[in-house]
């Protein structure tokens, strides 16, 4: 352990000296802090007779965020790590330490003690949500404590169980089997103990938030359980608050205690997984976005480029069997989670409007904000971004207006595709107008260019940069002055014709989405340079 | 001094590794040499401990997950990643902390640092290294120990020609002193006049052996020359 003592001790001293070497980053570290800790001691959240807390008007919405954000971050964790593992480790671990004749045992106890410095500092950026968990639902300090606690234990628990789940069950295939079922399975009951509810209340969603009050979904494993400790903590009760914690140590405890037990070999767990982190650091850490992940059960199938496209198209047709191969047609993952939000926004829409705190052409302006916002960080990671990271773009002999045109064409069929399911969704859980479904689409479309634009644009004026900061700070304004036209065009004409000519209110639509389509042209048309100036 | 015994590893229904054996005895060079997804690294990692297989592999008589075997082995990765808030002697430190090594390390520390010329860095951290130089720390780390084996996963990628020549001396003397060298590489050249054994890997099996010795006595075959009559034959 002395070495390892060692290696903490010096790591920790080496940090703390390379921020003394920079002032200013001090300086906002200790800026920020302060900001955190006055808006903590000052929060608006007041504390009832009897210590209980006095949640806002959004309070009883507020465990089930709660319950929703952990479960998400729960299932997502613990079903990629029983595909690919999960690990403690850094590259120079596997190096260095798994390679000495230290016990595993020991680097084990090592892994754990840098976890808990990695969910520490995961649960600092949630201090970036204080402001607003003291804003939209009245948090007092203690509700702070115990939504950044619980978030904390939730990190630190799911990511230790992941690592002993993968470590005991990845050396006998029917193991892993029964690790997806049971994790499936969890989500299939919590489903249908959801619908059951509901056909209960005989439909009326308003009871939603008293689905989670229930003594039985707190028993569910890490949401159920760290949802409950928060609950209870708020409620002022420490007692049933540390009952409900108890679990979400105890499992991985036990977890790690089995590995050690049973001397689970667990460097090779971790090694493909810490591989894929090591490179997706050294990509970012190049200044070049990180698109590794794990493709490991991707199947080539039928090429689908065979005698298609030719010249720039050729990325094109490159594009869409990459995407074939990699997702549901030509949707992905990130695609489900735009239709997921789109479900999610009709029925909180459904019920505003149905309470009159919201009229349905408002509805149809926040769903296109709503889904536009989230497309922006599926297509900041989208082909072209990757596209502009590989040489060929630059050397394939075609026009540049061309190669940038077809680089881009994937990005915006898959916006179609997505958009066209949610906003149909959408539609049909408020009953929206038959043309919102088409139109809410064609901007919706035609946003995702207007991304690539400002990324083109950014590119154009400052080159290839490594600032993340430059880069940050050009790409914002970049967006501001591409972006405010079209919001005023879109807002001043929505505006007149809801007011003059509300069944004409499409036009709006379909002015915002020749304001995009122009001038996203027109940014690939001025921003063709760029494939002159790459350097990848 | 490296024994290894019908050596498979199975990822999945892809078979990395099909049966492989080699013997590898003290004061020898090895070559491990394959064409690219022949399984070389697998072999490698398997053979440091990294992986599970089926098979034996042992080290100074021991099996080579153990602390004994660990003990004398040093193992130079493909991918060089030292500890980023780690200097380059703190690198040194903590190996000998890590392999609870005798005082006089120290003074080898500093040696090994001279003459890879990572003395006059050696308070860098190892996120301000260039490849070449986190090449040298990997080294630096794995020689530190003066193990009695010595693996070396494609170790001259990334260094300039001077650490070539000093590390092929390094070798060169280890080997005199006793140890035993494996070394996985693509850059047959490199290795022409310092190997003893040849393995050679294709589709995840050794499909030839050959000592300095035997091509020796055929009439000095170069490495280069063996390596594509052998590959060429089973492609």
């Amino acid at each position: 352990m002395r070495s390892i003592f060692y290696l903490l001790r010096t790591i920790i001293k080496n940090m703390l000296k390379q921020l003394l070497r920079k002032p200013a980053l001090l300086v906002v570290y200790v800026v920020f802090g302060g900001l955190m800790v006055f808006s903590t001691l000052n929060s608006g959240g007041e504390r009832g007779e009897g210590g209980q807390a006095m949640l806002s008007v959004a309070g009883p919405y507020f465990f089930a965020i709660v319950f929703a954000l952990f479960l998400f971050i729960a299932f997502l964790t613990l079903n990629k790590g029983l595909k690919q593992g999960s690990t403690f480790f850094s590259m120079s671990d596997v190096n260095f330490m798994f390679t000495s004749p230290i016990r595993p045992q020991t680097v084990l106890v090592y892994g754990m003690i840098r976890q808990l410095g990695l969910s520490l500092l995961m649960t600092m950026f949630m201090c970036f949500q204080i402001p607003n968990l003291i804003n939209f639902f009245g948090l007092d300090a203690m509700g702070i404590f115990a939504v950044l606690s619980g978030w904390f234990f939730l990190v630190m628990s799911v990511q230790a169980s992941t690592l002993c789940i993968y470590s005991l069950t990845a050396p006998v295939p029917y193991r892993r089997s029964a690790g997806k079922y049971i994790l499936y399975g969890l989500a299939v009951v919590l489903g249908l103990g959801f619908i059951a509810f509901l056909a209960l209340q005989k439909g009326d969603y308003t009871k939603i938030p008293e689905f989670f009050q229930l003594p039985v979904v707190g028993l569910f494993p890490f949401a159920g359980w760290l949802m409950g400790y928060v609950r209870n903590l708020i409620d002022g009760n420490v007692f049933l608050a540390l009952l409900h914690l108890l679990p979400a140590l105890l499992f991985p405890a036990i977890g790690l205690i089995l590995v050690r037990r049973t001397e689970s070999d667990y460097y090779e767990d971790v090694l493909s997984i810490t591989e894929i982190s090591h490179a997706t650091r050294a990509a970012i850490k190049d200044g070049k976005p990180a698109f590794a992940q794990n493709l490991g059960d991707v199947k080539a199938g039928k090429s689908g480029l065979v005698g298609r496209g030719g010249g720039a198209s050729a990325f094109f047709y490159r594009h869409l069997t990459e995407q074939r191969r990699t997702g549901l047609f030509l949707v992905d993952k990130m695609s489900l989670l735009v239709i997921g939000a789109a479900v999610v926004a009709g029925f909180i829409f459904q019920f505003a409007i149905k309470d009159g705190a919201l009229e349905p052409f408002l509805a149809e302006v926040f769903g296109v904000v709503a889904l536009a916002y989230l497309l922006y960080f599926t297509s900041i990671m989208g082909k072209f971004t990757q596209e502009l990271t590989k040489p060929f773009i630059y050397i394939v002999p075609a026009s540049n207006f061309a190669k940038l045109f077809f680089s881009n064409l994937a990005t915006v069929v898959k916006a179609g595709i997505e958009g066209i399911i949610a906003f149909t969704i959408l539609s049909f859980l408020i009953g929206l107008n038959p043309w919102y479904p088409i139109c809410a689409t064609l901007v919706y479309a035609a946003m995702s260019q207007i991304y690539i634009s400002m990324t083109i644009l950014t590119q154009r004026i400052i080159g290839d940069t490594k600032s993340k900061f430059l880069n940050a700070i050009v790409y914002l304004v970049c967006g501001g002055l591409l972006l405010a036209p079209g919001i005023t065009v879109f807002s001043v004409s929505l505006y007149f014709l809801h007011m003059l000519m509300p069944a004409l209110i499409f036009l709006a639509y379909l002015a915002a989405f020749v304001y995009a389509a122009l001038i996203s042209l027109l940014i690939l048309q001025l921003g063709k340079g760029v494939l002159h100036a790459g350097d990848v | 001094m490296l024994t290894v015994t019908e050596l498979t590893k199975k990822y999945n229904k892809v078979l990395a590794n099909d049966h492989v054996s080699l013997t590898l005895n003290a004061g020898e060079i090895g070559v491990l040499l394959g064409p690219n997804g022949a399984g070389k690294s697998t072999a490698i990692k398997s053979i440091i401990g990294l992986l599970r297989f089926s098979g034996a592999v042992n080290i100074d008589g021991h099996p080579n997950k153990s602390t004994a075997a660990k003990r004398v082995l040093g193992y130079v990765p493909e991918i060089p990643a030292p500890y980023e808030l780690l200097t380059v002697e703190e690198h040194a430190e903590f190996i000998i902390r890590a392999y609870k090594l005798d005082s006089s390390s120290h003074e080898y520390a500093e040696e090994l640092m001279k003459r890879l010329e990572l003395y006059d860095i050696r308070t860098k951290l190892g996120k301000e290294l260039s490849k070449g130089m986190q090449q040298k720390v990997s080294l630096l780390c794995a020689l530190l120990p003066r193990p009695k084996m010595i693996l070396l996963d494609e170790p001259l990628v990334g260094l300039d020609p001077h650490a070539i020549k000093e590390l092929k001396i390094i070798l060169a003397e280890l080997r005199d002193q006793g140890a035993a060298i494996l070394v996985s590489t693509h850059m047959i050249d490199s290795v022409e006049g310092l190997w003893d054994q040849a393995f050679i890997m294709v589709k995840g099996k050794i499909v030839a052996t050959r000592s300095r010795e035997e091509e020796q006595a055929n009439g000095g075959q170069s490495l280069a020359d063996l390596f594509f009559q052998i590959t060429e034959g089973e492609a």
